[in-house]
């Protein structure tokens, strides 16, 4: 009898024991910075969205605009001061081996704004439950991860990957596509490019679904117009003019264009008040010291200045050309004043103007592109539409040179003509802003440079396997499952 | 899994006790049979029964006659059954059994003996304590333990637990890499296991862990790490038991890959009151011969003025000429005379132990207080144990203890490199002041004296700073016993265990460093605290019977811990007087805080099983099977196990000999682990910081990537040993162990598309390999005079047998590498002094002579191992009449370490050096060790190579021991039962070869700040 009882209260403590220790092992981590505790609270997960714009201003206002930009024909690097990377990047002669900038640092920065994408996306419906008044503001910060994950699928496929139109079906090698938290020992590989496509076209839709039109939208965040308008530039790189016409269309419906008199102070003073101003997506520098403005700035040690060719371009009246001029003003070294320098102004503040002039805010989207993009799909869409091609681009031309479109003529005969002539638009009106290599390689152009370049490689003949960067070496040692880029084995 | 485990738990409790059940009915119905049969020798046998002190019978009991095989063991019920060879007329029996004091009774044929057993009070030399109640007899030890008991380490230096350990345990060693005492030293059981994970024991004082500084060894939350071992007053331990191979260590699951250190504190004895007191007094000094020798004045003169002139300087121009404010050219400051002085140490404990069979208790009491020789640093500990056993119900026990100790400790962190002050500078000004600024030249175009700040003079630090640490630990430990019925406990043990520390820091206006200039406010203040909170439960079933030649002993358990650990402190700056020193008095705008938290519980199941048959052969299970919520979910169980066999020769029939008294085998292998790893690498952080904010809006990104896949470290050790024993006096353990390290957790890196950064990952395999051995003798035993002696040495070989990538190199002078062992030497190969010009030479990585130095011809040193080849330790005991010599000596021979020794007058004008730089080259002509002699050279002597190698070769007389024990016919006069008196010197030799009065060796760079020689007088008396 007393073995009986023995033996039950024995099992009996081992039962509570047990039952106890079913959740005695999930510590609660509010308070904690693990990542779980993390996103138990929206606050946090509000500082999360913040967050990721941050990867994104840290994307574009280095490594991604410099990319496009050096590896263009626009600019030119002062060598004296210019760093081995870069260098080799305007040379066209990167490695694998390098691991600072290009080709690493530009893959890892991209890369960030996709994980802190995915943390966000994995943790967002989870808060709901625990937030369901906060609905509303949760599910547009989850689109702002969707549309920053394909923002960064699409910007590291043009710099790691062909084009999409390199092989009919784009079958061709592309990026992994990572469309959640990746772990230690998954197996992360490189998707075929159409692959990546879907899945930026995915995150766009479903980032528009999330989010609705609003007229006084922030620019310095995502919203419902940028979508339309990334939608209309992948589209565009795609070839599917019809819906890069119609995502143009309603964006251009919905953003004025920046008139001419605010049009420089849009650059360089974008923190002032303007009535009317094109921006759809721009990234707040505000209290950053900027990598672009340092590398821009000709008082400090210049390394891309524009080349000298390019201001000929321009109308002489041309609103444009003010950023090619950069006149020290009255606060700087006394060393620099009186001197005019040409520079890329487009990223550098007035002095004067502004508390904190090392700051840059980096375009994403503006409205000018959808003028663009949309005379380029009506001149290559289906219908030909040539004659409405020029309406878009007399639109930008009489901004610029604050005249009326009706003032503006244009001289063009075919569809190669109205090709070169959104071709120079382009040029003259987003270069600086991270588009250059990449309108040339989509377009199967060769890349040329000016007699002024002082570059060792003048020309690169489409296709080439230089006109995209390697995957670096330290991925290539830690990954087993990556594939070099064809031409750099 | 859990469940399944847990059945089986259940299923073998309910076995084990229908065990019990069963052998009862089996010993009813066995009593006929003995007592019916009859036959004719039946009358000459020897028969009775042996019962314990309370006169209940005693099972299992060894009975036999001495010098012969005859023999047996009493049944269950006490009685045994001895039959004497036929003819025997007289015959001595002896009646032993575990833990009880043997007995010899002279007896005859047909005698009826009835034996009361006494418990034995050398009880635990003979047993070992495993922990979780399961004592173990030294027989039947199947793996590795070492227990070190309290007459040993009764008599050593009382400021903290760990240090006492040094040259005691084969295979452990004391790395004491300050000598300011209360930091952390290391201790490696075994060698090093891992790569970035706690290399430290667990430590465990009467089953409950204690916080010893978690993964980085040093405790968190304040600024300097005072250990918590030195909480602890060795006055009250009864035994250190340190824990080596898998079947001992996997009890403990977990944490128990570097080894396990129990504690187990005195117990009280029943009887009548016994009162016992020590009084210790002690002057410490620093023992000369172990500084290191920097040059005098005279002697840094002519090092400088020639760097000075051979670098093309004009002596016109020279930094340091006499001046109204400093006469250099009178001066010689040995910087030792000033920080180091006469220290004192005091202790005094008492405690009173005694009590019933049904309610007994042990109360101590101690306070301790060094100030130690090296001036500004102070210890004081006080501290209280009780421990109370009694009976609640008939078979219900109730056992209480608990200890508190509080501790203040006055800490001055001395510049480690205050003998490079040079010796023309006095930290005195003529009126007595403390000097705060030089007045010299720093140009070499011109002689432009100015006013500097004197930052190397600390003795204004050590008056008017204050750097003070409270710390109060208490523990309490609550255990249920029940005792069913014999050699069956159910045990609740509830165990706590907190550290509350206090940290003042407080940096006076008074110093050079304090004093208000451009950049910062005079006064800075901080205070700091840390609060760690431990709590355990284990529930457990011990068992343990002997059934005719069967002995079981068994424990299984669950074991549920959660552990807790507070920091906070607030800093502050500019403050108006030294009197306001508290922060909230700082400038409002200096003000700043932080504090952190973290949480960990674990929950294990555990159980042994121990069997041995006919004392000959024995087995041993171990197994935990443990949980961690450090780890995710995907990795949060781990099972540990060890199983053991052993097998006692000298008990075989076969094997009879007079010489050996003991010839064991056994062996043993298992696995344990290593959880104290950074945590928050398997969960990832996500992190608010400025560098995420966007438009100043409070932003945040992902910190480090969760890695839900990390697991703890496993080590597998196999262990193997022997012991012989000879004549009764001699007795030899060696062991061999093979004990691989796996999943070894270490940056490794993985797609950058997870993260650019190198991230922690089970990536390494490590092997350490050794042979251990252990000898006591008795050299000589007569009434008057005993001579003992133990001897222990152990080897240690290291191998990293796997990394994320082969080598890592990120390091100065050693490298990772697989193949060799860790750290092993990665320096440039010296090439010696080039006799015409004096220019120094090393080898480039191919092997050719060159004359630059470069970090890219570093090469593996093999030749130069770190790992010592021996190391160890011995005591030896005379006793004469009342009179006992103790002398103990620590050893290690071999191995090599990197010493910077070297200055070839780099910077000769602004600090002294080791007399070495005076063996320079002079002349064309000369074989030097040293290069040229040049002021602000391009030798780059101060990275090392092959020249700073020194090997690590010593003997040290760590404590030599004279007692004098008052003879017993004068104490009972006095109502006394012991009185000792002892003069005890610590460190008072150290020798290492090559040792010089005029140069450095290793004698003189294996410490910092030198030897603390300490001799003491004790008196202990008890009655």
């Amino acid at each position: 009898m007393k073995n009986h009882i023995i033996i039950l209260l024995l099992n009996a403590l081992l039962m509570t024991s047990v039952v106890c220790s079913c959740s005695f092992l999930d510590v609660e981590v509010v308070g904690k910075n693990t990542i779980e505790g993390f996103f138990k609270d929206y606050d946090s997960f509000r500082a999360a969205g913040e967050g990721l714009h941050r990867c994104m201003y840290d994307f574009y206002d280095d490594e991604y605009v410099r990319y496009a930009e050096i590896k263009g024909d626009l600019v030119n690097i002062n060598a004296v001061n210019a760093d081995e990377g870069i260098l080799a990047l305007f040379n066209y002669n990167i490695t694998p081996s390098y691991t600072s900038s290009f080709p690493q640092t530009l893959w890892k920065k991209g890369y960030i704004i996709i994980t802190n994408a995915n943390n966000i996306i994995t943790y967002g419906p989870k808060l709901k439950e625990d937030f369901p008044a906060r609905t509303e503001a949760i599910d547009s910060i989850v689109a702002t991860a969707h549309f920053a994950r394909a923002l960064a699928h699409f910007d590291l496929c043009n710099c790691y990957a062909q084009p999409y139109n390199y092989t009919p079906d784009a079958s061709h090698i592309g990026i992994p596509v990572v469309d959640k938290i990746p772990g230690f020992d998954d197996e992360i590989k490189r998707d075929p490019v159409s692959k990546v496509y879907s899945l930026i076209l995915s995150d766009l839709h479903t980032a528009e679904g999330m989010l609705s039109y609003k007229d006084d939208f922030d620019y310095y965040h995502v919203s419902r117009v940028a979508c339309d308008a990334l939608l209309a530039r992948v589209y565009l790189y795609m070839e599917d003019y019809v819906n890069a016409e119609t995502y143009a269309k309603k964006v251009m419906d919905r953003v004025p264009l920046t008139p001419a008199s605010s049009y420089v102070s849009m650059f360089r003073n974008p923190h002032s008040d303007r009535d009317i101003d094109e921006s759809i997506l721009r990234l707040n520098g505000a209290f950053i010291t900027s990598s672009m403005n340092a590398l821009c700035d000709p008082t400090k040690s210049i390394k891309m200045e524009p080349d000298p060719s390019i201001i000929n371009y321009y109308d002489i009246s041309d609103v444009r050309r003010e950023l090619f001029t950069y006149i020290p003003e009255s606060i700087e070294n006394e060393n620099y004043q009186g001197h005019e320098y040409s520079a890329i102004c487009k990223h550098l503040y007035y002095k004067s103007n502004s508390v904190d002039y090392y700051c840059t805010d980096p375009f994403v989207l503006r409205c000018s592109e959808m003028y663009l993009i949309h005379a380029e799909a009506l001149c290559n869409g289906p219908k030909q539409d040539l004659a409405g091609a020029a309406q878009d681009l007399k639109a930008l031309i009489a901004r610029s040179l604050d005249i009326t479109a009706d003032e503006v003529s244009l001289i063009y005969s075919s569809k190669e003509d109205m090709q070169n002539l959104i071709d120079r638009e382009r040029v003259k009106e987003l270069c600086y802003e991270g588009h250059r290599i990449f309108d040339i390689i989509r377009n199967k152009r060769n890349l040329v440079r000016s007699a002024e370049s002082n570059s060792t490689v003048k020309t690169v003949n489409y296709p080439d396997y230089r006109f995209i960067l390697p995957i670096g070496q330290l991925e290539m040692q830690a990954n087993p499952n990556m594939v070099q880029n064809e031409g750099y084995l | 899994m859990k469940a399944k485990f847990i059945i089986s738990l259940l299923s073998i409790t309910s076995m084990l006790l229908s065990i019990e059940a069963g052998a009862r009915e089996n010993t009813r119905n066995a009593y006929p049979d003995t007592a019916i049969p009859a036959d004719m020798s039946q009358q000459d046998n020897v028969t009775g029964k042996v019962t314990d002190e309370n006169g209940d019978p005693l099972v299992g009991v060894m009975v036999y006659i001495e010098g012969t095989t005859t023999g047996t063991m009493t049944e269950t019920d006490g009685t045994y059954t001895l039959k004497p060879k036929s003819g025997a007329e007289s015959f001595t029996v002896i009646f032993s059994y575990l833990g009880m004091t043997t007995q010899k009774v002279t007896a005859s044929p047909g005698r009826v003996i009835n034996i009361k057993m006494q418990n034995d009070n050398e009880l635990a030399a003979a047993v070992i304590n495993g922990g979780y109640g399961v004592i173990q007899s030294k027989e039947d030890l199947t793996g590795s333990a070492f227990q070190v008991n309290n007459d040993i380490i009764e008599k050593l230096p009382a400021a903290r637990v760990d240090n006492m350990l040094t040259g005691l345990v084969p295979g452990l060693v004391v790395e004491e890499n300050t000598t300011n005492g209360r930091t952390q030293v290391s201790i490696r059981v075994r060698g090093e296991g891992s790569l970035s994970a706690s290399k430290e024991p667990l430590w465990i004082v009467d089953g409950v862990e204690i916080y010893t500084g978690g993964t980085t060894n040093s405790v968190m939350g304040t600024s300097y790490s005072v250990s918590p071992l030195s909480f602890i007053n060795p006055d009250d331990i009864e035994s250190i038991t340190v824990l080596k191979d898998a079947t001992m260590t996997a009890l403990y699951g977990a944490d128990g890959a570097n080894g396990v250190i129990l504690i187990t504190t005195k117990n009280a004895k029943t009887g009548k009151l016994r009162f016992n007191t020590t009084v210790r007094y002690g002057v410490a000094t620093i023992d000369r011969s172990t500084l290191q020798k920097y040059c005098n004045a005279a002697q840094w003169y002519s090092l400088a003025k020639e760097g000075w002139t051979n670098a093309g300087y004009s002596m016109d121009i020279f930094p340091y000429q006499d001046s109204e404010y400093n006469s250099y050219s009178t001066t010689d400051t040995d910087w030792n005379d000033i920080y180091l002085n006469v220290g004192h140490t005091a202790q005094v404990n008492f405690s009173v132990s005694g009590g019933t069979e049904k309610m007994k208790n042990y109360f101590s009491g101690g306070y301790y207080a060094q100030i130690s020789p090296y001036g500004g640093n102070s210890q004081q500990r006080y501290n209280f144990r009780d421990k109370l056993t009694f009976q609640l119900f008939s078979k219900f026990d109730v056992e209480v203890n608990m200890s508190g100790s509080y501790n203040i400790n006055n800490i001055l962190s001395l510049y480690s490199f205050y003998k490079e002050q040079l010796p023309i500078f006095t930290p005195y000004m003529p009126n007595g002041d403390y000097r705060l600024y030089n007045y010299y030249s720093t140009s070499t175009t011109a002689y432009e004296p100015e006013m500097r700040k004197f930052f190397g003079n600390e003795l204004p630090e050590r008056q008017f700073n204050d750097n003070t640490q409270k710390a109060f630990q208490g523990d309490l430990n609550v255990n249920l016993v029940y005792k069913p019925f014999k050699g069956m406990s159910i045990t609740s043990e509830t165990g706590i265990s907190l550290l509350n520390i206090f940290e003042a820091v407080y940096d006076s206006k008074n110093t050079v460093s304090g004093i208000a200039d451009d950049t910062r406010m005079s006064g800075s203040s901080r205070r700091s605290g840390s609060f760690s909170f431990r709590i355990k439960e284990n529930i457990r079933a011990n068992y343990s019977r002997t059934f005719g030649k069967h002995a079981v002993s068994a424990m299984l358990g669950v074991e549920l811990s959660d552990y807790k650990y507070n920091t906070a402190y607030a800093t502050g700056y500019g403050f108006v007087t030294d009197a306001l020193k508290e922060v909230s008095l700082a400038q409002e705008s200096t003000k700043n805080g932080g504090s952190s938290f973290s949480h960990q519980r674990s929950l294990s199941f555990l159980g042994t099983v121990t069997y041995t048959y006919d004392r000959r052969y024995t087995l041993t299970v171990t197994n935990r099977t443990q949980g961690n919520s450090s780890f995710s979910t995907y990795s949060r169980w781990n099972t540990y196990t060890g199983a053991g066999i052993a097998w006692n020769i000298q008990n075989e029939k076969f094997f009879n000999s007079r010489i050996f008294h003991l010839l064991k085998l056994r062996g043993s292998f298992g696995n344990n682990g290593n959880s104290r790893v950074d945590s928050s690498a398997a969960y990832g952080t996500y992190n608010i910081s400025e560098g995420s904010y966007y438009g100043g809006q409070a932003g945040a990104t992902q910190g480090t990537p969760a890695n839900p896949g990390l697991s703890w470290e496993t080590s597998y050790i196999a262990n193997v040993g022997i012991d012989v024993g000879i004549f009764n006096r001699l007795e030899v353990g060696v062991e061999f162990y093979n004990k691989i390290t796996n999943d070894l957790i270490y940056d490794g890196r993985v797609s950058s598309i997870i993260t650019d950064n190198s991230v922690e990952r089970n990536v390494g395999s490590i092997l350490n390999r050794g042979i251990e051995f252990n000898i006591t003798s008795t050299n000589i035993r007569t009434r008057d005079f005993v001579w003992t002696t133990t001897f222990n040495g152990a080897r240690n070989s290291n191998k990293i047998l796997k990394l994320y990538e082969d080598t890592y190199s990120g390091f100065f002078d050693s490298i990772w590498t697989v193949g060799a062992p860790k750290d092993q030497l990665w320096l440039v190969s010296w090439a010696g002094v080039d006799p015409t010009t004096g220019a120094p030479m090393w080898y480039d990585k191919d092997g050719n002579l060159t004359y630059s130095f470069s970090y890219d011809n570093r090469v593996i040193q093999s030749k130069y191992s770190v790992e010592p080849t021996l190391y160890g330790g011995m005591i030896n005991t005379f006793r004469f009449k009342d009179f006992t010599l103790s002398f103990n000596l620590v050893y290690n021979f071999g191995g090599w370490t990197v010493a910077s020794l070297n200055n070839d007058g780099y910077d000769i004008i602004g600090e002294n050096v080791p007399v070495e730089a005076l063996d320079h080259w002079k002349q064309p002509g000369d074989i030097a060790t040293n290069p040229r002699y040049l002021y602000k050279n391009s030798y780059k002597s101060s990275s090392n190579s092959t020249r700073n190698l020194i090997r690590k070769t010593y003997i040290s007389l760590r404590n030599l021991t004279l007692t004098y024990s008052i003879p017993q016919k004068y104490l009972r006069k006095a109502n006394m039962s012991a009185v000792d008196i002892s003069l005890i010197g610590d460190n008072l030799y150290l020798w290492t070869p090559a040792q010089s009065s005029k140069r450095n060796s290793y004698k003189t760079m294996m410490y910092n700040d030198g030897v603390v020689r300490t001799v003491s007088l004790n008196v202990s008396l008890s009655f």
